[in-house]
């Protein structure tokens, strides 16, 4: 590798969005004519970083090195220009479009679509591409409008070409076809960096990997000389000591019982797979898996807001085909933070009075709302959870994370349900108003709630819940006790390295032994 | 490829303002029709060459010289203006209201065509035709207003093209249902029971103020109904956040369906009024463009009907200034008031998106080509 011509080098590289590192001092080189593949956890800072190299951030500190020279990117065309292709997770396409045009989109100089064409099949035969470049993109399949973004990219001259997720939408077979296109492309003398987070993938195609963590560089291996336990400790890192509880409490016999659930994507993909498991009062159920592993459509799919396949039963009772106010009557209540934090559960330009009405407006009889004591209660919460709010006629989105968060969990949680599923519940909060998430949490743990909690932090899930189920593209890899696991066995069941259910089919993972379902019921 | 370039810098940045105090973005808004209206007035001045004060008095005095006519223009386009507003409070873009005003008039054009004579037998008789009228002509804006609200709650057809285009069928309607009225010798049947006033509204003080004080109440009412009601929290909700509506249990379809419920009972009433009150008779352009003004008016006041009412009556005012100016230095058509009006509200929407945004002109930095 030594011998090798550096193309491009990170020096240095922070970014900081409010007062959190996403980077800090990352240092990688990229040789030419390699494979770099970037690994670490959701929230390591991969995708910053990459989009630091595509111009879409620009850092706060460090410098960008190509052949040498220092480089200044401001917008994705600087980067272009610097001979930087970005291939995102979510394709960036006009669907209405075909392939060529998208190809030739926003190009400066002016092209016919027949050279464009000539210009375009060629670099697909080159690289083995089979793709009719005619076709429209809402008539392809995902992997070929991949195939088309990465066109899109070469045809621009790139020599370092960023994948970002590139497998996460692709089947076994196509993954191959993928990686020998990319090989290829190694011969040609490009550099190419793939941002991952399946070792697997990381050992097959990668020369060298480099790790993130929490926004850190941890180190660059050579792939030949490491394996997937040592990268994954570099990955998880070591446990970290929190100030966190896990509160003793007695489970009772199952409330939520979910069998057999299959969940679609927007976009029609698979996002659930045919998953058990099984909720009991005062016991936290975490979820551990990498973002957009199916977390999102299983809350949704519980409280009633997405269709799914399976059975779902409450207290022995089925709630299939229950709407989402005839969940929320019996119990069931979601305090879901999705990545916008204000698109569901909240309605961001109403104030936090009319907030907190959402779910008691219609309570009262008579036609009017009544403002008067929602406003008192608004007193009570802000008074209780100590948020922070200049007034509380001022819009919801007006106010900071964390106190969006208490108002949101505040409000749900002030409804005394008897199951609650929340996601990412402190993403983007400060210390102290995540402590005051937890700590609320756990009170509802001793009142034999029964608790899902979708996490992204291994070690707050290991410290706080009493469980783990782990997913991996949507599958359950195995439900395992908090008190008998560690991080290493969560981080290879996420990247599906481990997969308990295949590894003893006999436990019948998911299903609880004191069941409240007949089995008639289930057989139906 | 090429190594080192310079880099894009963008010339102009736009950015989204910290909220301003309040007091100050109304400053700003004054401020500029102010000014506008005095630029207007001395282009004015450039095309008529004689006193500007004096162009300037007698757009005032055209305004006030026939008060209730000012202060019907102005009543109406708030009308209009309440009728959308609960729609575009749910981000459901209603541009129908033309159309749906323009049927409910229809219908009771219909039946004082048709039940006149009866009508015209007792007080009683034309009691009951008025009643009629009132409520034929909300059913059919209803149902006019509904269509694309259960097209779009079933079908997610776009409402803001559907509803534009049941405009120009009602306009058809209109045309044809008045060629048969009229026995196919005139375009219509013009002035409907001019010699009976069968099912013509009762007239107290002045024609137009029995349909003012109706516009005002119903202004009234739908201000509680948006602001204190069940209803009007569920539109603010569906319109704020449709996600956030369904997960609380909200049934949106439900609402939206009945929200364009309201919008058309509104717009049966002016209909309504339109055709027993104001009008007695009937075309394609009876209500002239007043359904798209007050798309306008609606977001300048940002959907406060007290402020609508405010810009409403400016802009009536406006509108017969000018007309005055226009016919006393002879300019001929319409077309001078509505350049003045034109313009003078261009200027506004341009204060808005500065009262919005900051613009911020980059200094190109010169950047040493590195090669």
């Amino acid at each position: 590798m030594e011998n090798k011509e550096i193309k491009l080098e990170l020096k240095n590289i922070s970014k900081h969005f409010k007062g959190v590192y996403a980077n800090k001092n990352v240092n990688i080189n990229l040789y030419k004519g390699e494979i770099l593949s970037i690994l670490g956890e959701n929230g390591s800072g991969k995708t910053t970083l990459m989009n630091i190299l595509s111009g879409i951030y620009t850092p706060d500190e460090g410098e960008v090195y190509i052949n040498g020279k220092i480089a200044e990117i401001h917008s994705p065309r600087d980067a272009f220009e610097y001979g930087i292709g970005m291939v995102h997770q979510h394709f960036k396409l006009v669907d209405t479009f075909s392939a060529i045009e998208n190809i030739i989109l926003g190009l400066k100089e002016k092209v016919s679509l027949k050279d464009a064409y000539d210009k375009a099949n060629g670099i697909a035969e080159r690289y083995g591409f089979k793709i009719d470049l005619k076709k429209k993109i809402h008539n392809m399949s995902v992997s070929e409008k991949q195939t088309v973004e990465i066109i899109k990219v070469l045809y621009r001259n790139v020599d370092i070409l960023i994948l970002d997720e590139p497998t996460a939408v692709l089947t076994p077979q196509e993954i191959e076809k993928l990686f020998n296109v990319i090989r290829k492309m190694r011969e040609d003398n490009k550099s190419i960096i793939i941002i991952t987070h399946k070792l697997n993938e990381v050992m097959s195609i990668s020369d060298r990997v480099s790790i993130l963590r929490k926004g850190e560089y941890i180190g660059t291996l050579n792939t030949n000389e490491t394996n997937e336990r040592e990268l994954t400790n570099y990955m998880v890192g070591n446990k970290v000591d929190l100030r966190l509880e896990r509160l003793r409490q007695g489970a009772t016999s199952p409330t939520l019982e979910i069998r057999h659930l299959n969940v679609k994507k927007d976009d029609g993909t698979t996002a659930i797979k045919d998953l058990n498991f099984f909720l009991r009062g005062g016991q936290i159920l975490g979820v551990a898996g990498i973002a957009g592993c199916g977390q999102k459509e299983l809350c949704e799919a519980i409280v009633g807001l997405r269709s799914y396949k399976g059975n779902i039963t409450h207290f022995g009772k089925s709630i299939v085909g229950y709407s989402a106010d005839q969940i929320k009557e019996i119990g069931i209540r979601m305090s879901f933070i999705p990545e916008d934090r204000l698109g569901l559960g909240l309605a961001p330009n109403l104030s936090i009075v009319d907030n907190l009405l959402l779910k008691s407006y219609n309570k009262k009889k008579g036609i009017f709302v009544d403002r008067k004591s929602a406003r008192i209660e608004t007193m009570e919460l802000i008074k209780r959870y100590n948020v922070k709010a200049e007034s509380i006629d001022a819009p919801v989105k007006n106010l900071s994370g964390g106190n969006i968060q208490k108002i949101l969990v505040g409000r749900e949680i002030g409804t005394d349900p008897n199951v609650i599923i929340t996601a990412y519940p402190v993403r983007g909060l400060d210390i102290n108003s995540a402590y005051m998430i937890y700590d609320i949490l756990n009170e509802e743990k001793a009142k034999n709630t029964a608790i899902l909690f979708i996490g992204e932090d291994l070690d707050v899930l290991l410290t706080f819940c009493d469980k783990i189920m782990v997913l991996c593209e949507g599958e359950n890899m195995g439900i395992v006790h908090t008190k008998e696991t560690n991080k290493e066995e969560i981080g290879l069941m996420m990247t599906g390295a481990r997969n308990l259910l295949k590894l003893y089919p006999e436990r019948k993972i998911g299903f609880a032994s004191d069941s409240l379902i007949k089995e008639d019921e289930v057989n139906e | 490829m090429s190594e080192n370039k310079r880099t894009h810098t963008p010339l102009i940045s736009v950015f989204k303002r910290e909220e301003l105090p309040r007091s100050k973005s109304i400053m700003i808004r004054v401020a500029t029709f102010v000014g506008s209206f005095f630029v207007a007035m001395f282009l004015c001045f450039l095309v008529i060459k004689e006193n500007y004060f004096g162009i300037i008095g007698t757009m005032f005095a055209g305004a006030v010289i026939r008060p209730w006519k000012l202060l019907m223009d102005t009543a109406l386009l708030l009308a209009f203006g309440i009728a959308i507003v609960p729609a575009f409070k749910m981000k459901f873009w209603n541009m129908g209201a033309n159309g749906q005003v323009l049927v409910g008039a229809l219908v009771s054009i219909v039946l004082m065509f048709y039940l006149g004579d009866f009508a015209a037998k007792s007080t009683i008789n034309n009691i009951l035709l008025l009643l009629l009228m009132l409520v034929c002509s909300i059913i059919a804006s209803v149902i006019w207003a509904v269509i694309p609200a259960i097209f779009k709650v079933f079908f997610k057809t776009n409402e803001t093209l559907f509803t534009l285009m049941m405009n120009y069928i009602a306009g058809g309607l209109v045309a044809y249902v008045n060629y048969v009225l009229a026995e196919g010798k005139k375009e219509s049947p013009g002035i409907v029971n001019a010699a009976t006033e069968a099912g013509w509204f009762p007239v107290v003080v002045d024609k137009y103020f029995l349909p003012i004080v109706i516009i005002l109440i119903i202004s009234v009412l739908i201000y509680f109904y948006m602001s204190k009601t069940k209803h009007g929290y569920e539109i603010s909700v569906v319109g704020d956040s449709i996600n956030t509506a369904k997960y609380v249990g909200m049934k949106t379809g439900k609402i939206i369906i009945r929200t364009l419920i309201v919008s058309g009972i509104i717009c049966g009433i002016i209909g309504f009024l339109y055709s027993s009150a104001i009008n007695h008779s009937i075309n394609q352009y009876t209500c002239g463009s007043l359904g798209f003004t007050a798309v306008l008016v609606a977001w300048l006041s940002n959907f406060n009907p007290l402020t609508m009412g405010g810009i409403s009556f400016v802009l009536a005012f406006l509108t017969n200034g000018t007309s005055k100016v226009s016919s006393i230095y002879r300019l001929g058509t319409n077309d001078f008031s509505n350049v003045i009006i034109g313009l003078i509200f261009f200027s506004i929407l341009i204060s808005e998106f500065f009262i919005r945004f900051r613009v911020r002109i980059n200094k190109r930095n010169r950047k040493e080509g590195v090669e």
